[in-house]
């Protein structure tokens, strides 16, 4: 779980010094861990739980209002470019598919309803992306 | 303008400029690049067709009014230099313009901008929050196009691009108002990141596309951003030359404490205690910012950012020298040397 933070240091460097809450490690390791476990002998885990972690990330601070939302939206942007990164090496029209939808179903979300991305349903749209990388392999 | 019969709203930008001033001269590559941006402007209405009509509104307004398109209209070009077909090189085109869009649309925010193009920005009319979701919006659209370029340099390209502009932004951000991390040095790292990758990578992407070799690749993406940093320097100076008639309002770096290369090469030649106090005041008036800019002229610090962006000129003009000799080449030649004579020959 460590280790798929290191990919993401200096974005939360960058988050410290911009004074910008992030959620924290033990939140964080709830996804890494879902991949980490789902998908233990893939050579890709890591990664995959690293851009997982990302992606959440990056709605979390594309959620905040207010003080600090110039620094949140560019930070946010960080973490997606990340994100769109660590995705590379996985090739996968399935998976660049799901996560364009989740990312579509998340804006609305949040314009139309007020509503931001929830821990749980994250979780269960990981294990759906973890389930699908194990079948394809 | 026209294409296909459908009306197409593009800005006379430096990009359609350049290609409406070769019509007597080179016809065909003309007609080529309106036709693709014609058929980006129609997968625009394609992809952003749906049932959210709030966002998707607001990013086909965003998307659709007054761009100047430089970005795929290098990419096409870079790729002219292959045997390229519309299928292959439109998707690219589309997602560079998606991803740069988007990118503004978050600038806007952060620089609580209330206009853009002449136009209200999204974060004017609808909050910041909804501009946020709405440049979002954009790029989970723009992502659907990245699977046609599978198993190809060009994921890795845009990637590493976006992780660079993001780093410019929040490398300007940081550093508004604070004198200790605005050196000329910074400054030219940081408009190399938030501006001049995005051009190098729209030629490099391009040429991929195009199968082209990778000394054509490499000679390309040196152009582009060459480019890019003369665009963006060629941006800085008119914030010092009353040139809300081009679109963008005056003085508005200066007011949120950004320094950009006229007012850094003036803190070094001559910086007094008086002017370094003005310069960190929040909410500077007219007259104020008038007298800044006057002290940053007699100071050269506009005469050195034009010869500076004419050198960037030339460095792109010469990138090319290595590439054969074709219609896209001097379409690439007039762009650059139409933005770069623009702002560097005014007033000098």
């Amino acid at each position: 779980m460590i280790l798929a933070d290191t990919f993401l240091e200096e974005g939360y460097a960058m988050a410290g010094e911009f004074g910008l809450s992030v959620p924290d490690r033990a939140e964080r390791s709830h996804i890494t861990g879902k991949v980490l476990s789902a998908m233990c002998d893939h050579q890709n885990a890591v990664r995959l739980a690293a851009a997982c972690e990302a992606y959440y990330v990056y709605r979390k601070l594309h959620a905040r209002r207010g003080e600090g939302v110039e620094a949140a939206t560019l930070l946010g942007d960080y973490f997606f470019s990340a994100f769109s990164r660590l995705m590379l090496p996985f090739q996968d029209t399935w998976l660049l598919d799901r996560f364009s939808e989740q990312l579509r179903i998340n804006c609305v979300d949040s314009v139309k309803r007020g509503r931001e991305i929830d821990i749980e349903d994250y979780l269960a749209f990981v294990g759906m992306v973890c389930r699908h990388l194990n079948s394809v392999r | 303008m026209t294409v296909s019969g459908k009306q197409i709203i593009v800005e006379e930008g430096i990009a359609i400029a350049a290609v409406n001033r070769m019509e007597t001269r080179r016809e065909p590559i003309r007609k080529s690049v309106l036709k693709h941006l014609g058929l980006m402007e129609e997968l625009f209405q394609d992809m952003l067709r749906g049932e959210e009509e709030e966002l998707q509104k607001e990013a086909r307004d965003a998307l659709t009014t007054g761009g100047k398109r430089i970005r795929p209209t290098l990419a096409f070009l870079a790729s002219s230099f292959g045997d390229v077909k519309a299928d292959k090189i439109v998707p690219l085109m589309a997602m560079i313009e998606l991803m740069h869009s988007g990118s503004l649309i978050h600038d806007d925010v952060v620089d609580h901008a209330m206009t853009r193009r002449g136009r209200p920005t999204v974060n004017a009319e609808k909050g910041s929050h909804v501009a946020v979701q709405v440049g979002d919006y954009a790029l989970s659209r723009s992502m659907r196009l990245l699977e046609r370029y599978k198993g190809t340099e060009i994921g890795e390209a845009l990637a590493e691009t976006a992780m660079e502009m993001c780093i410019g932004e929040l490398q300007q951000l940081r550093g508004e108002y604070e004198f200790s991390v605005q050196s000329i040095a910074d400054y030219l790292t940081r408009i190399k990141r938030k501006t001049a990758y995005l051009m190098a990578n729209s030629c490099y992407t391009g040429s991929v596309v195009g199968e082209l070799p990778n000394p054509w690749k490499a000679a390309l993406k040196e152009y582009g951003l060459s480019f890019g940093m003369a665009f963006q320097l060629c941006d800085d100076i008119l914030d010092y030359e009353g040139a809300e008639k081009e679109g963008k309002p005056v003085y508005q770096d200066m007011n949120r404490g950004i320094f950009t290369l006229p007012l850094l090469y003036a803190m070094e030649k001559e910086l007094d205690r008086p002017t370094s106090t003005l310069l960190c005041k929040r909410g500077k008036s007219d007259d104020e910012c008038r007298s800044i800019v006057e002290w940053v002229r007699n100071a050269g610090g506009i005469a050195h950012t034009k010869a500076l962006a004419a050198e960037y000129v030339k460095k792109a003009i010469r990138a090319l020298e290595s590439l054969p000799g074709c219609e896209a080449k001097e379409l690439l030649t007039d762009m650059v040397n139409q933005y770069g004579c623009k702002t560097v020959q005014k007033g000098m």
